[in-house]
């Protein structure tokens, strides 16, 4: 597949698909960090 | 509320339309009044997705469903991160390469007419009622707060969307959305910040936190897999994946904005905003709720936060009752309150015995306040549920001057971001899948574009219409909203099946009516199944019947022809 940006849609595909790994990555992280904190939150306060 | 809250509600919903209304510019065409003519920036389309996801319900109602059960909703939203970082390399590429302006166009080129024409109805039919009960949501509140008719604040919270969505199109709303984002985060964090500092002396942020964990209110998690129990970590994660995807990926009020977007990498970026901070903003609203829980266990709530049932059940023959579960109230929150300071000044070894006592007396707050409930649900005959007034109450009577009228300006952000965004996608399907499709094929760009904007004002007329009337048939919202569930899963099916590349036609339409039908038999049959469960259970029915069905019978191959 052409790696050449396609001035239709703008995009490169294949940088995309290089940086998806990335992106779900950081998704995940800020995702995992949230929720631990409303667990840490609960394991600090709440009903041991 | 004082006259400078007034003002600066006035203002803002002034400056709003006014802002709309300039941006009438570079709408002249089609593609510029339902697409922006595709060139907005990611991080506009991506602010403009969440706002029209947060509707006024969300902000009032979920800081509510954070004072009276805590953290748990969270798990509602565990399925986004995933539906999004799914949808950014499916759907999103699929539909913006496309160049189409409905989600359901895209389904006459891969399957045929019929299934555009079918899953764009039951958009219609779904979303214009929708919006009726989004406008009447928030409508009802203000009717209750300020004693307005119920039309009066109907056209408060609706009118304003309907003229600049009208006049300005999708470009006026999302530019709108970016505004109400930045009014709903800074109103949010503004009641955060007087709650903390409003706790009493000795108590602070830590003590409020120890009261609100004594009784599970700092719970985000429920591990028990259940197909009945609504919020558990596991029908948040697989449902909630299943109704992100079909909400995010199939409803034309969301692909319209990604669609709007300059590039296929420009719409996958705004999705992906969604993807970074919808979980950590929902936890902030749910917090909310719960300092608010916590700051009413030191001054005394009112028995109900309905301030119109309060004054009906009080002016009704049965008003000696309630005086009499007041003066009852007001001896159980004192006990409360003396409990409540135990547990915040105790330390986390020696507090077991205090936590204890507040917990009974904190099930005898509730027990009162539910017996007053029920007392004002047989004197009004309205549903008593007042979780959706607990924010406005501690708003209007704790907040200083200028407060209240950022909350009332956020609370109509949320609405009109909301009530814009999906009178513009019901116009867009109803012109270009119905009217330019089926009605009036061979009309000029400029007959679509009129029709178009005569398409908004009509469904922002249905939808004031829908949102007086929503607010006396409690039933019947329950009703649309279980009609919703029929069908979102199983158009979720009919895109997934697209995607698969491997179903046919005749697959894909009778798919979607066995995906219809099985929801509603499931629905009627075992009642307790929550919600969440239709969306896979739709989208699993349409994908395994139209598989199966391009196996067994395969249909002639369709021609490829998009109006």
């Amino acid at each position: 597949m052409s790696s050449s940006p396609d001035p239709a849609v703008g995009s490169d595909p294949d940088l995309a698909r290089r940086r998806f790994p990335g992106v779900v990555a950081r998704v995940l992280a800020v995702q995992v960090v949230t929720l631990i904190g409303l667990w840490l939150l609960n394991l600090a306060f709440g009903t041991p | 509320m004082h006259w400078i809250d007034w003002l600066l509600v006035a203002g803002y919903t002034s400056y709003v339309v006014w802002d709309g209304l300039r941006r009438t510019k570079d709408t002249d065409r089609m593609e510029g009044f339902l697409l922006a003519n595709r060139n907005l920036p990611w991080w506009v389309v991506g602010l403009s997705v969440m706002a029209t996801q947060l509707s006024a319900i969300t902000l009032v109602g979920t800081t509510g469903q954070g004072a009276t059960d805590g953290l748990r909703f969270i798990q509602f939203y565990l399925g986004l991160p995933v539906a999004m970082l799914i949808l950014s390399v499916t759907f999103v590429p699929l539909l913006h390469r496309a160049r189409v302006f409905t989600a359901y166009e895209y389904l006459e080129r891969r399957f045929d007419g019929r299934t555009r024409t079918l899953t764009s109805l039951l958009f219609l039919l779904s979303r214009a009622t929708a919006t009726g009960v989004v406008i009447s949501a928030p409508a009802v509140i203000l009717s209750a707060l300020f004693g307005w008719s119920m039309g009066w604040s109907v056209a408060l919270v609706g009118v304003p969307a309907v003229v600049y969505a009208s006049l300005g199109g999708v470009q006026a709303v999302a530019w709108a959305d970016v505004k109400q984002v930045v009014v709903i985060v800074f109103g949010l964090a503004a009641i955060a910040v007087v709650l903390i500092l409003g706790m009493p002396d000795g108590v602070g942020l830590t003590g409020a936190l120890k009261v609100a964990g004594a009784t599970g209110h700092l719970k985000p998690f429920d591990f028990r897999f259940s197909l009945t129990e609504t919020y558990t970590f596991w029908s948040g994660l697989l449902g909630g994946t299943f109704l992100m995807m079909s909400y995010f990926g199939t409803d034309q009020s969301q692909v319209q904005r990604y669609l709007a977007a300059r590039s296929v990498d420009e719409a996958r970026s705004s999705l992906l905003m969604s993807a970074y901070w919808k979980i950590p903003l929902q936890a902030l609203v749910l917090l909310v709720g719960v300092l608010i829980f916590s700051f009413y266990t030191f001054s005394p709530p009112p028995l109900l936060f309905n301030p119109a049932h309060d004054a009906a059940v009080r002016a009704s023959d049965r008003g000696g009752e309630y005086a009499q579960l007041e003066e009852n109230f007001q001896g159980a929150l004192a006990e409360r309150r003396a409990a409540a300071q135990a547990v915040a000044r105790s330390s986390r070894d020696g507090s077991g015995e205090a936590r204890a006592a507040f917990v009974v007396s904190e099930t005898r707050v509730e027990d009162l306040r539910g017996a007053a409930l029920t007392l004002a649900g047989e004197v009004t005959d309205e549903n008593p549920r007042d979780v959706n007034y607990v924010i406005s109450s501690f708003v209007f009577n704790e907040l200083p001057i200028g407060l209240p009228g950022v909350f009332i300006a956020a609370v109509l952000a949320a609405a009109m971001s909301t009530i814009a965004a999906e009178l513009n996608s019901l116009a867009t399907a109803s012109v270009i899948d119905v009217y330019r499709r089926r009605l009036r094929p061979r009309e000029g760009e400029g007959h679509y574009l009129i029709a178009s904007k005569v398409a908004t004002a009509f469904w922002g007329i249905f939808a004031c219409v829908v949102a007086v009337y929503a607010s006396r048939l409690g039933s019947l919202i329950e009703v649309v909203n279980r009609f919703g569930s029929f069908f979102y899963g199983s158009i979720l099916g009919v895109f997934l099946l697209a995607l698969t590349g491997k179903g046919e036609r005749r697959g894909a339409f009778y798919g979607l009516i066995a995906g219809m039908v099985t929801v509603g038999c499931v629905s009627f049959l075992a009642p307790s199944v929550s919600f969440l469960w239709h969306n896979v259970i739709g989208a699993s029915t349409v994908m395994l019947v139209g598989l199966a069905l391009g196996v067994v019978a395969p249909a002639d191959p369709v021609p490829t022809s998009v109006s």
